[in-house]
């Protein structure tokens, strides 16, 4: 009868204890598995590998054209993004397009965001690849294939994290020009653009 | 062109005249070739061997490149050159003396280089012929305003075939007179005795420098000049840029004897001009200076090199050695050990030894440093001992340099400057910033780096002869029109700056007035700028608006299945549905700002471009911002429309059908705005209709109609929008509507030129005016815009045409607008250059041009905040005491986390705002900083990274916000909300801790019921002990239940 107590006794302070401990510093994480098609946004490189024998990464080039590229780099880093349940869409981050279908199932980037063409089923496999549908063409998201003919792209993708993916350095960083010595303007100070606002930029 | 100089084998660079287009000038005047396989073999030497003892100048490379561009020993220095400083100008014999046949004058190895090489160059006429206009030459020097005059004496003018005898003497007077009208306008002369011109004879009887004879019959040529001319002389130069006269004179045959391939020649010159000059110094010193008290020098020339890598020891070191093969060739001897420098004796074969007794003979023999920085030892790129380093024109590093290599030596700066191309006239306004820029170097070299620099010859006095470049480039500070007759010296823009730089003895700041002590009102609103926020179509937590139950993965497939028959409750829509506002407010609580703008998107509430098809969504999306953001106690300034290049921001119907060249346009946008005040006015007090339509000539730039139609129409549409609010809305929700111009402030790049004083006024009719006289002023454009367009079109420079008004469209937009809201960035440099053809950029007939002097961001944005000021007033000017508004101000800066740029900016333009409110009574109603967030990729203007981080400028704005400005020490903070805040410090702690506070009382309370249940208990058990006491004494029948409790 008493040791039992004692324990009772000295369990709820210890309890209390751990309690506090985490409600005070570190938010329990969110571990539902519905966040995932909530808000959450991942950057990730789509790859791929299925079957082929080269290896690649959905890449968008700044003019919105869809490429495989070997290397994973800024420009394949994507940010998916859940619209409902099930389904994503895709945002290509240095180029700010997002992936979108043509009916023919061709790919392409668009400047502006339109669910008939740019959303995605997410389907996940039991291998951890995952199958891309577009919502509205029903078709599924393929690289092309580059040489080969007649053969259909390659469609099942891995989302490998992308976040920590260290870009080339903007063209600006690498400090100012040498001089051009041969002209009377060595330090290129007349012309220049025109008109040139920030906010146009950005 | 650059990345072919600097990134390919070094040994490349060593091969003259490569096929680079750059250099197909020097093809013209120059022939080519030779010289090659021994150069490569140098280079190769040179490349191979990156050992040696370097000397302290290397220090410079190695220094922490990462410094900050606003520390002030970077920045432009506005400071006078010390008192006495020596101010002169310079010239040499053979570039601008001419008559070169006349008075008994003989021929000098370039007379007959020319006649032989540069058969084009017509040496008689081509000249600014000072032998015959010396006048000309004293009052061009007496309008300067300088205190010494560098020539040089034509050696075969004194003594036609090189050897002293009896003095030519009509040369003789020549050079009399120039001395004694120097000494008569108190100009210091400093005479140069060798500036390249040999006597002809001398070159073809010894071989001209090769030969070591030369060395004797120089030093009777010098010690005649310091009998005749010493009483009037303090200041010798032996010979100019002994460097170019080996190296291209003998080495790549670009100078006069022409010679080429031969690198011991080159050496064994070199070897005899340093000689020749060691013996003349000792000749005078021992001979002349007792008396006549002089002091005597050789000018050495160099370029300037920087590393690739500065962290790269290897590419330091062939900086040190690029440098020391030039400049240290020569300098190292007489300025140094009296031997050449070790990396170079050990490199080359070729070079010449010096004896013990040389080096005695030779090391100090100069009374000063007399150096020369200019384009000449940069010419041409391909010949450069670069090294595969990059060539770089700071003045500065190479005084520091010269400091620390040669023990801080006093220098004489015998030369600097730049060149402008031959059709340019009297306004060089390039050659203004060159000079500003180099004379600042050496401004700041003497105050930051103590560097001894006690004179500036700026280069040249004329223009003239230009050696290799015969007169392809012009270099002097006065124009002259070699084919005229009377060769009249015109003062070019240099000139005046430089006039102005001597008499102000430095740089005066003119634009700014001291910082001010002040805040502004209370009212005042302090914001931030945001771009449009791209909007949640599509509420992020669907989980609470979904009624249905899945189950996932049941067949292995990873698919969701519905399960049927289930519902489960759902909870109304809420602001906190959408994700990316949360994120916001985080950002916003932390910049502590009163005020947020940011723009809605077009396209996306109206995708049909009617208001057939709203999507209500992300309307609901833009109020949930505006109302949680109120809760921060931010109002929103909310901006209708905002183009960017990457996104025109037009429903889509609408640009397929021409987007603002369709007056269609003009009604969508009115339907638009009515939707927005209906759904968003009553929460909204500051309305902007258009970001920046006057930069919208960028997008619809195809011709100068296109242009001047859409912002006729965008004029319009801003009006009738305005009208819709003025009409409907103002009396329900009080609030103001304008629209923000893209307003930098424009200076005349070149202020002694008329023409660019009118084409930045100009700049600002066509860029401002063009919408703010409209709507602020008079319905219809600037008289100023429609004279200059008329003005175009008779000349035939373009058919451009202004749409006009109709008076009811002129009604419609006079006084449209209840404020003036500018987005200031920067103030540019504006040049009149005109141009031909039908467009609006062409139309003005402007030009830019970058300050390389003044402080600038990563994307050249020039960091000016005197500008700022200087806008409001022209914008009080010309529309009277209206409320301003800054809408949007900031600039990119590479830091990402310590933005000191940034901060910088803030200050200074905030203090300039300050100053317009304080001294000007401007009207500004708020400032806002541009902008909340950067994106990955693009210039950062950010306050946060993309990551959402913060930067260190975001805790410099909280400062100027609580402050208001910048008050005195004296001066009340009080706006009586800050007060409430000092009064309710506890109420703020508590407010923080609120949920360890409410966790503690938790525990408390636990841990007190706890307590309370052991003491009931343990007094249970006592009683319990007492009973049984008692009830060995007296019997007491126990009850069943009560046995159980206790157990």
């Amino acid at each position: 009868m008493g040791p039992r107590k004692r324990a009772r006794g000295c369990l709820a302070p210890l309890l209390s204890l751990l309690l506090a401990y985490r409600g005070w510093g570190y938010p329990i994480p969110d571990s539902s598995p519905m966040l995932l098609f909530g808000g959450q946004v991942r950057l990730r490189h789509l790859y791929t590998d299925d079957g082929q024998d080269t290896e690649a990464h959905v890449e968008m080039g700044p003019d919105g054209a869809v490429r495989a590229a070997a290397e994973r780099s800024p420009k394949s880093l994507l940010e998916l993004k859940a619209v409902k349940p099930g389904v994503i869409r895709i945002l290509a981050v240095q180029s700010s397009r997002f992936l979108c279908m043509r009916p023919n199932g061709e790919l392409y980037g668009a400047v502006q965001y339109d669910p008939s063409a740019c959303n995605f089923r997410e389907h996940l496999l039991g291998d951890g690849y995952n199958v891309y549908e577009s919502e509205a063409h029903g078709r599924t998201l393929r690289l092309s294939p580059q040489a080969s003919l007649g053969q259909p792209g390659p469609s099942r993708f891995l989302p490998l994290p992308g976040a920590q993916l260290p870009g080339p350095e903007p063209p600006w960083e690498q400090g100012p020009e040498p001089p051009d010595v041969g002209s009377a303007d060595p330090l290129n100070m007349v012309g220049g653009v025109q008109g040139r606002s920030p906010s146009y930029s950005s | 062109m650059k990345a072919d100089c600097a990134a390919g084998s070094p040994g490349n660079e060593w091969i003259f005249f490569s096929n680079d287009e750059r250099n197909t000038h020097y093809k013209k005047t120059m022939f080519s070739q030779g010289l090659k396989g021994s150069v490569i073999l140098w280079a190769f030497f040179l490349t191979r061997a990156i050992t040696g003892f370097p000397g302290e100048g290397q220090s410079i490379w190695k220094k922490d490149r990462n410094f900050n561009p606003m520390n002030e020993t970077q920045m432009f220095l506005y400071d006078t050159f010390p008192k006495n400083f020596f101010w002169g100008v310079g010239t040499g014999a053979f570039q601008v003396e001419g008559s070169w046949k006349k008075d008994g004058k003989g021929p000098s190895i370039w007379d007959h280089f020319i006649s032989i090489h540069l058969k084009d160059v017509n040496n008689t006429d081509d000249s600014s012929d000072s032998y015959a206009f010396l006048g000309k030459d004293l009052s061009a020097l007496e309008f300067l305003g300088v205190s010494f005059y560098e020539f040089s004496i034509s050696w075969p003018r004194l003594f036609p075939d090189g050897i002293v005898a009896a003095a030519n003497e009509k040369g003789l007077q020549y050079y009399n007179t120039l001395l004694d009208s120097l000494i008569h306008r108190n100009i210091e002369p400093i005479v140069t005795l060798y500036h390249w011109d040999l006597p002809l004879a001398l070159q073809e009887k010894y071989g001209g420098w090769k030969n070591e004879t030369i060395i004797n019959i120089f030093n009777d040529y010098a010690t005649y000049c310091f009998q005749t001319f010493g009483n009037r002389v303090k200041y010798w130069i032996t010979i100019h840029n002994p460097y170019l006269v080996a190296w291209h004179g003998y080495g790549t045959g670009m100078h006069a004897p022409g010679e080429k391939g031969n690198l011991a020649a080159v050496y064994a010159v070199g070897h005899n001009l340093i000689k020749a000059h060691a013996k003349v110094w000792h000749n005078y010193n021992t001979n002349f200076r007792p008396h006549q008290k002089g002091l005597l020098s050789i000018t050495l020339g160099s370029h300037w090199i920087v590393p690739n890598k500065s962290e790269n020891n290897l590419d330091v070191l062939k900086c040190q050695q690029s440098v020391t093969s030039v400049m240290g060739w020569f300098a190292n001897p007489i300025h140094g050990d009296g031997d050449y420098p070790k990396i170079m004796k050990d490199l080359l074969p070729f070079l010449p030894q010096f004896s013990e007794a040389d080096k005695t003979e030779v090391r100090g023999t100069a009374d000063f440093f007399a150096f020369s920085f200019g384009p000449n030892n940069f010419k041409p790129p391909s010949t450069m001992a670069k090294m595969g380093q990059n060539v770089s024109l700071n003045l500065r590093e190479v005084l520091k340099w010269i400091k620390l290599e040669y023990n801080n030596p006093e220098i004489l700066i015998t030369e600097n400057g730049w060149f402008t191309d031959n059709h340019v006239k009297t306004e060089d306004t390039t050659a203004i910033y060159m000079m500003k820029n180099f004379l600042n170097k050496v401004l700041q070299a003497i105050k930051y780096d103590e560097t001894r620099v006690f004179g500036y010859t700026a280069w040249s006095l004329l223009d003239g002869f230009e050696w290799q470049d015969a007169h392809t480039i012009r270099r002097g500070l006065f124009y002259v029109d070699f084919s005229s007759k009377e060769k009249e010296r015109k003062p070019k823009s240099s000139a005046h700056y430089y006039k102005q730089i001597i008499k102000e003895n430095g740089f005066l700041l003119k634009d700014s007035t001291p910082d001010v002590q002040g805040q502004f009102p209370c009212d005042f609103s302090w914001g931030i700028t945001e771009s449009v926020l791209k909007a949640e179509s599509v509420a992020s937590s669907p989980q609470f608006k979904d009624p249905h139950l899945y189950s996932w993965n049941v067949s292995g497939n990873g698919l969701l299945h519905r399960v049927e028959g289930v519902t489960i409750k759902t909870r109304a829509a809420q602001c906190t549905d959408f994700v990316s506002i949360k994120k916001q407010l985080e950002l916003l609580a932390k910049m502590k700002i009163t005020h947020y703008r940011f723009a809605l998107d077009w396209s996306l509430i109206l995708p049909n471009g009617d208001v057939s098809g709203v999507n209500r969504q992300v309307l609901r999306y833009y109020r949930c911002v505006i109302s949680e953001v109120m809760k921060l106690n931010i109002s929103s300034m909310v901006t209708l429309y905002y183009p960017t290049h990457a996104y025109l921001g037009l429903p889509a119907p609408l640009l397929q059908n021409g987007g603002w060249l369709n007056q269609s346009t003009i009604h969508a946008f009115r339907d638009y705005a009515n939707l927005c005040f209906q759904e968003l006015g009553d929460l909204v007090k500051l309305w902007i209709t258009i970001n920046e339509p006057n930069r919208l000539s960028d997008i619809y730039n195809t011709s100068s109609n296109d242009t001047y139609r859409a912002a006729h129409n965008l004029l319009i549409a801003h009006a009738l929008v305005w009208h819709v609010y003025d009409s409907q809305y103002r009396l329900s929700q009080n609030g103001a509507i304008s629209l923000s111009l893209h307003a930098d402030w424009a200076e005349p790049a070149n202020p002694f030129i008329d023409s660019h004083l009118k084409a930045a006024e100009r700049f600002l009719q066509f860029e401002i005016a063009w919408f703010a006289e409209p709507i602020f002023k008079t319905g219809d454009y600037p008289e100023a815009m429609k004279e200059y367009i008329a003005f175009k079109n008779k000349a035939g420079l373009s058919s451009s045409a202004l749409p006009h008004f109709t008076d009811e469209e002129r009604k419609l937009i006079k006084g449209s607008a209840d404020f003036c809201a500018l987005n200031h960035f920067t103030t540019r440099f504006v040049i009149h250059e005109q141009q031909n053809g039908s467009q609006y950029d062409f139309d003005r007939d402007v030009q830019f041009l970058q300050d390389i002097t003044c402080l600038s961001s990563p994307t050249r944005q020039a960091v000016m905040p005197w500008g700022e000021r200087k806008i409001l007033n022209w914008i009080q000017k010309n529309y009277g005491d209206i409320d301003i508004y800054i809408t949007s101000s900031g600039i990119d800066d590479q830091s990402l986390e310590n933005d000191e740029l940034r901060k910088y900016y803030l200050e200074k333009y905030i203090q300039e705002a300050l100053k317009a409110y304080l001294i000007d009574k401007i009207k500004i109603k708020g400032y806002y900083a541009f902008k909340l967030t950067e994106e990955k990729f693009k210039p950062r203007f950010g306050f946060f990274t993309s990551d959402l981080k913060a930067k260190s400028s975001v805790q410099f704005y909280n400062n100027l916000i609580s402050s208001r400005g910048f008050p005195s020490e004296h001066t009340s903070f009080g706006c009586g909300e800050s007060h409430h805040e000092k009064q309710c410090i506890f109420c703020l702690f508590l407010e923080k801790k609120k949920p360890l506070i409410f966790f503690g009382c938790c525990l408390f309370s636990t841990l007190a019921l706890l307590l309370t249940v052991t003491i009931f208990h343990k007094r249970k058990r006592k009683k319990y002990h007492k009973a049984r006491n008692l009830q060995q004494h007296i019997v007491i029948p126990l009850k069943k239940g009560h046995k159980s409790i206790l157990r």
